[in-house]
């Protein structure tokens, strides 16, 4: 829509770091009502400089259920933003629109910006911090602060200047084209094939039973091995998820899974 | 000597805690990083690294999306290097014993949400004055403070007192129950797995998974070569779905005019 000035470009970076509050106070009620609240804070001094009263009805709103990926504070923030910004200014929009979409919005931005940011993004960079810590070294930590951490702050930063810039147009665009759905099995492809990867490199069956044949030994480690190598732990994976769909509580797995290797260690098998 | 260490295990809680709840991360949560700060502060990075590396694989799935969590991976880091460096004891012990850890955790959580619940209308009362500077002073605090307060406790106590009753308690096990637990922590990674692949699986597009399993396995290529080559094919189905997309939005605005849809046909 419009462009945007110097004058904007100070709001935004005010309500950028207010939305760093994104988890404060996060209760059962409210959600991350608060962190909205402190999104939408500057924005709102910005529109009612002294107009206490109609600054604290618009901030009272923001404080309101609120719950999406923190990422997506950003695209919300700066969406409510325009929107406050076009209802002061020239009064054609209400309220109840304004919380409707906010509203309305919540589930899908949560929905894509946890499959792309948490559940794609993050398991990428972890996986590859993990490979460079487990040799001990300390880039590991620092590359998953900063890629994971800086790339949270600028998706952050880019959705709030988009949101405020494009308004409902950049919405529809994305949640009404069906574009989402791809985005979200994008997502998924690289989010499954990393964790694959990992669970390549970090499951581990220490399976330790052989058997004697005259002179030979054969260990079973090696049987599994010659079928595909790893394959236990694929199979472990894939039990452990039919479990669960099945209704077994992780820590019910966790327990079970401890039992079973010390009593497997006593019998010679681990 | 266990105070002191117990001390500085709660800094680095404290100090990762308050980063990322500034910044809006959820960077300094995870343990291959709470694991690092831990190590780091008792004066023993290389053990952090190595440990906070594995409790972060078997932590990858758990995470705070979709409300309740097993087990809360950011102290659990923090108690299981601290123990570790406290009783010089094999990594594989607390790394065994990560999930229960968590899972104590998260019941103090669970336990403290109903104080942050009742603050709600506090808050509220708070905006409506419209006073922006004083709700976000005051949530800085909350965010530095109050929204983890108990678990401050929890870690100081038991680090500085549970370290020397857990360290005798395994000192009296038999050796086939420590292999035991170190068997069943290099699996349990694949619980943590299960969860993120639940959350995410589709049938259609499962054999990613073992796609990404072959090329780490057979063709021993490290993450970040996988993240490209997959990201490349993920990227084309992008653009295809995507052009797809655009040309059907394209053809219902243009329906009318049929020399045009003819044209994108022939395109095909």
């Amino acid at each position: 829509m419009s462009k945007i000035n110097a004058h904007d470009k100070k709001v935004l970076k005010k309500m950028f770091w207010g939305s760093g509050l994104a988890f404060s106070g996060f209760n059962v009620v409210k959600m991350q009502g608060n962190g909205f609240t402190n999104t939408m804070g500057p924005a709102l001094e910005d529109l009612f400089p002294d107009d206490a009263k109609s600054r604290g009805e618009a901030l009272a709103r923001a404080n309101g259920v609120f719950n999406t990926n923190n990422t997506m504070f950003g695209l919300l923030g700066g969406l409510t933003y325009a929107l406050e910004k076009d209802r002061v200014k020239n009064n054609n929009v209400t309220t109840d629109t304004i919380e409707s979409l906010k509203v309305s919005l919540m589930g899908p931005t949560a929905a894509v910006g946890d499959s792309f940011i948490f559940n794609c993004l993050r398991v990428i960079i972890a996986g590859i911090a993990i490979s460079i810590a487990k040799t001990g070294s300390i880039f590991g930590p620092l590359l998953f602060i900063v890629l994971f951490g800086g790339l949270e702050l600028m998706i952050r930063w880019y959705l709030l200047v988009a949101g405020y810039q494009y308004g409902t147009t950049f919405i529809d665009k994305v949640f009404n084209s069906g574009l989402l759905k791809i985005i979200t099995t994008a997502s998924s492809m690289l989010g499954l094939s990393m964790v694959g990867a990992m669970v390549a490199t970090t499951v581990n069956v220490p399976l330790s039973l052989s058997f004697k044949f005259g002179k030979e030994t054969l260990k079973l480690s090696s049987i599994f091995d010659q079928i595909m190598p790893g394959l236990l732990s694929l199979i472990l994976l894939f039990t452990i998820m039919y479990l669960m769909k099945k209704g077994f509580k992780p820590m019910t797995l966790v327990l079970g899974l401890l039992v079973v290797s010390i009593v497997l260690a006593f019998l010679g098998i681990f | 000597m266990e105070v002191s260490i117990a001390l500085l295990a709660t800094l680095s809680y404290f100090i990762g805690n308050a980063i990322d709840r500034c910044m809006g991360w959820q960077t300094f949560e995870r343990p291959i990083v709470a694991g690092t700060l831990t190590g780091i502060l008792l004066g023993d990075p290389e053990t952090g690294i190595l440990m906070g590396a594995s409790l972060e694989a078997i932590f990858m799935g758990m995470s705070p999306i979709g409300g309740a969590i097993p087990a809360d991976p950011f102290p659990t880091a923090v108690i299981c290097v601290a123990y570790t460096i406290a009783t010089g004891s094999k990594m594989g012990v607390a790394i065994g014993l990560s999930i229960p850890i968590g899972a104590l955790m998260q019941t103090v959580k669970t336990l403290w949400a109903p104080v942050l619940a009742s603050m709600s209308a506090y808050w509220e009362k708070l905006a409506k004055t419209g006073n922006v500077k004083k709700f976000r002073r005051l949530s800085i605090l909350q965010s530095v403070f109050g929204d983890r307060l108990p678990i401050f406790f929890v870690l100081f106590f038991s680090i500085a007192f549970g370290t020397k009753g857990l360290q005798s308690l395994f000192a009296m096990l038999p050796d086939w129950v420590m292999r035991g637990f170190t068997a069943g922590a290099g699996m349990m990674t694949a619980i943590g797995f299960a969860i993120l692949v639940n959350m995410i699986w589709d049938n259609k597009i499962g054999i990613f998974l073992v796609f990404g399993f072959v090329l780490a396995k057979y063709l021993k290529l490290p993450a970040l070569p996988i993240a490209i080559i997959v990201a490349t094919i993920a990227m084309v189905y992008f653009l295809v779905m995507s052009n797809t997309i655009s040309n059907k939005n394209e053809t219902i605005k243009t329906k009318p005019n049929a020399k045009n849809e003819d044209e994108e046909e022939d395109f095909f």
